[in-house]
């Protein structure tokens, strides 16, 4: 749901905001138009009776920035130097035009460069709603990623691949496609992908971007007196115990039962890959005793073809499960994970406007009231995106993972029907 | 009553047709089940079929009886009594429906193998077992064979614990093999246990996940629909599993017969190390009592005690004559015990290298059975499991692109 005026609120203080940061962003057509409607209309007090247009204007632009930008992160690699060590990852840009491609940009980006991104755009857009980035490479999380791998790391301690090094890269390949998705999503943001902050992240050299970091950060579009109270206020837990105001009541109660049903989904989702590994365990003894027998056999000279036979019909289901357990992590678990942390930011921003428009009332002040319009509008078209685009990847998310498990019980039914085949029809080897 | 060269099994069409639980009294646990024996026939389809009752005891019995009458052959093996190599949710019971269904199968699969079996099928006992209400009990009886070979099994196990391995190959190798493959069968069974309790886990949390979906459908406007039909599926998904896991127990059932074989193959080994030891130990009388003989019939005993007794108590030549006498027709009827225990060992020998054989046949084209039902089982398992997913698959695709 869109309306004139808070539309065009918004699109005014996103003018002022451009004009903060010297203008750099072209403006388009939606922009003046919205600029026109800002200066006919005035402000109500009910926000509820306002009759709102669709939005389909504007997402048309979305559409095409989408069609028109291909972002890939991939090739983590180890810088070492006397004090620290970094990883950079390699961060692609490509433009297409109809298709074709017209440009292309090449960076290195340490994981810190994505933290001041998202930092200053937190800071800039608190109304907007940011992707969550992946979390950053703590011991933590090193020794969660070990727990997760548990199986294969335990397998590889008995000699071939040292451990940790192995951990390691797992790990950063798997933070590349959280970085990509991240990159991803800011580009599909009509009002952010085009943020000075955003372009010179994506193709900046290393200098410009560190004198960009050396400035200080930009203020915030909010209140001074609301900014000053503590260095990064959108991060402390806000407005606790205040009521919500009853137009976004719904669609806090909606992100609460999300988060809910997503964090049940992410808990099962990790029990069932324990579930998957024990399995996996039992599966690989299961194999190994059969491959006692088939020694047995072997030792007595007795006819070893019907063991064998079984033997590799197992061994290919073992193998398979080796490969479906290896995606389960980074492309099942990891992307709900991410959805869980969506919803948080969904709340903070929720909680910000609440705050904001508390604000508001106590202050009276007009200047102040536009402003809690265009907070307004900015959540509802971001909340309107972000689900769709949520629906989507959550589509996607349960159909690649279904599609994983069709293959494997196709592999799986295959080996066996061999199997029984084989054994059908009786052999003379001996 | 039978022809020479046929058995029962070529005559008679043998299966147990039915089960039935009885009560002794009228406490619940102390019912048990009677099997129906059916025998029909086969040159004569028309004729009514002989049917008889009996107890899990009764095969026993007879089981105990062949063993010990026919100590050469490798005698089928019955169903444990006792459940093992389970897995949570596998049927403890006893006298479970399912429990009584397998051990059915197993019975059945008893008979037909004695009855199979050229010598054992021709054994009275076994006939009048399978043919008459009664009577088989009494032959069982008056062969008196069972008391004696249960008072044999303990000086079995004690002797064994001395003596040495035997010194024939064949026999050595084939007692190594049972014990290998013992082993190595119990393994798998105990591995598949194990496994069959995780699949089992791993289809329940799937359940869940199901349950998760169907509630999380009713707050989602474009989700929703393919929610809740992913969340029937997974739910059809996590129900499949209990039965096929059945199935697989009943298998296991076969492959855990199998390996009990291994114990009979073991005792007749046992038994022939037995005949060679009791042999050797003839001999070695024998060969005591000849020198003692020499030694006497020479008269050179000035240095063993005999001689000086009889030096003191003034043997005569007649008393001598006739220890002598004595002494040599002891030696003769030892050298005949000799010849008679080595014709025994020979002839067992003969009798179970050909059962070992038998055996090998027999226990191949089972193994081949078992091993394909597990196949064509598992195989089945996974299309169930993969015609599920295709429809949860197929539930989050609709009208939608994957990636």
């Amino acid at each position: 749901m869109d309306d004139p005026l808070s539309r065009a609120l918004r699109e005014d203080e996103q003018g002022i905001s451009n004009a903060h940061e010297n203008g750099q962003s072209t403006p388009n057509v939606a922009d003046s138009d919205c600029l026109e409607n800002a200066s006919s209309l005035s402000i109500s007090h009910s926000h509820n009776d306002w009759i709102l247009p669709s939005t389909n204007e504007r997402r048309e632009e979305v559409e095409v920035n989408e069609e028109q930008i291909k972002i890939y992160v991939g090739d983590p690699k180890k810088h070492k130097s006397n004090l620290d060590s970094f990883i950079t990852y390699l961060v692609t840009t490509q433009t297409y035009n109809d298709g074709v491609q017209i440009n292309e940009t090449n960076v290195r980006r340490r994981y810190n460069d994505f933290v001041w991104l998202k930092n200053l755009l937190d800071v800039k857009y608190p109304f907007n709603i940011i992707s969550p980035l992946p979390v950053k490479h703590t011991l933590s999380k090193k020794l969660h990623v070990v727990a997760d791998d548990g199986e294969f790391i335990r397998r590889r301690m008995n000699g071939e691949l040292n451990k940790t090094q192995k951990s390691e890269l797992v790990f950063h390949f798997r933070k590349c496609s959280g970085l990509q998705n991240f990159l991803r999503r800011i580009i599909n943001n009509p009002v952010i992908s085009i943020d000075p902050s955003v372009q010179l992240f994506l193709t900046a050299d290393d200098e410009a971007l560190h004198s960009a970091q050396q400035q200080p950060n930009p203020t915030s579009p909010l209140t001074p007196q609301m900014t000053s109270s503590t260095s990064n206020p959108f991060r402390q837990p806000i407005g606790r115990g205040k009521p919500i105001p009853s137009e976004f009541s719904r669609t806090d109660n909606q992100i609460q039962t999300l988060q809910d049903n997503l964090r049940k989904l992410e808990r099962l989702s990790r029990k069932i890959e324990s579930d998957q590994i024990a399995i996996h365990t039992e599966e690989e003894h299961l194999l190994s005793t059969f491959k006692q027998w088939l020694d047995t056999e072997r030792k007595y000279d007795e006819n070893d073809s019907l063991v064998e036979t079984v033997c590799n019909a197992e061994q290919k289901i073992v193998d398979n499960q080796d490969d479906l357990l290896r995606t389960t992590n980074t492309k099942y678990i990891e992307p709900i994970n991410e959805h869980v942390l969506f919803t948080g930011i969904v709340q903070d921003v929720l909680k910000r406007r609440a705050q904001f428009s508390d604000n508001v009332t106590a202050g009276n002040n007009e200047e102040m009231f536009d402003q809690l319009t265009i907070a307004n509008e900015t959540i509802k078209a971001d909340v309107q995106r972000w689900t769709e685009g949520k629906d989507k990847e959550l589509m996607d998310l349960f159909h690649s993972m279904a599609n994983k498990k069709v293959d494997f019980y196709t592999q799986s039914v295959n080996a066996w029907e061999q199997a029984a085949a084989k054994l059908s029809t009786p052999t003379n080897q001996r | 009553m039978t022809e020479e060269h046929s058995t029962l099994f070529d005559q008679y069409d043998i299966q147990i047709s039915n089960t039935e639980r009885r009560n002794s009294s009228i406490a619940i646990q102390d019912c048990y089940i009677v099997y129906l024996i059916e025998c029909r026939l086969k040159a004569n389809k028309e004729d009514e079929s002989i049917c008889v009752f009996r107890r899990y005891s009764d095969f026993e019995t007879l089981r105990n009886y062949l063993v010990a009458k026919y100590s050469w052959v490798i005698v089928p093996v019955l169903p444990e009594k006792t459940i093992s190599h389970t897995w949570s949710k596998s049927h403890q019971d006893r006298t479970s429906v399912e429990v009584v269904e397998r051990r059915r199968v197993l019975l059945e699969r008893f008979l037909q193998h004695v009855c199979a079996h050229p010598t054992l099928s021709a054994d009275s006992a076994v006939q009048t077992f399978l043919l008459q209400n009664d009577g088989w009990k009494h032959i069982v009886d008056t062969s008196h064979v069972l008391n004696k070979s249960e008072s044999l099994i303990p000086s079995f196990k004690l002797n064994l614990m001395q003596h040495e391995r035997t010194k024939d190959k064949r026999f050595l190798d084939a007692y190594q093999y049972a014990i290998d493959l013992n082993n190595v069968l119990h393994n798998v069974l105990r591995a598949r246990a194990k496994l069959a309790d995780r699949i089992f886990l791993y289809y329940q949390s799937h359940n869940q996940l199901g349950r998760l979906f169907s509630e999380w459908s009713t707050t989602e406007d474009k989700l929703g629909d393919s929610l809740q039909r992913a969340g029937h599926f997974l739910d059809s998904f996590a129900g499949q599993i209990e039965e096929y896991l059945h199935e697989e127990d009943a298998l296991m059932d076969f492959l855990k017969h199998q390996a009990s074989y291994c114990d009979v193959i073991k005792s007749v080994v046992e038994k022939h190390e037995q005949l060679v030891e009791d042999n050797s130990k003839q001999e070695t009388t024998l060969g005591v009592k000849r020198t003692q003989r020499d030694a006497y019939a020479t008269g050179k005993m000035n240095f063993s005690v005999n001689a000086l007794k009889s030096k003191l108590f003034g043997e005569n030549d007649q008393t001598r004559y006739a220890k002598i006498e004595t002494m040599d027709s002891d030696i003769n009827d030892a050298v005949l015990h000799c010849q008679n225990a080595d014709i025994r060992v020979k002839e067992f020998n003969k009798n179970a290298l050909i059962e070992l054989d038998f055996y090998k046949t027999m226990k191949e084209e089972q193994m081949r059975e078992i091993l394909r039902s597990y196949c064509l089982l598992q195989a089945r398992i996974a299309k169930a499991a993969l015609k599920s997913w295709t429809n949860i698959r197929d539930s989050f695709s609709s009208g939608q692109t994957p990636i």
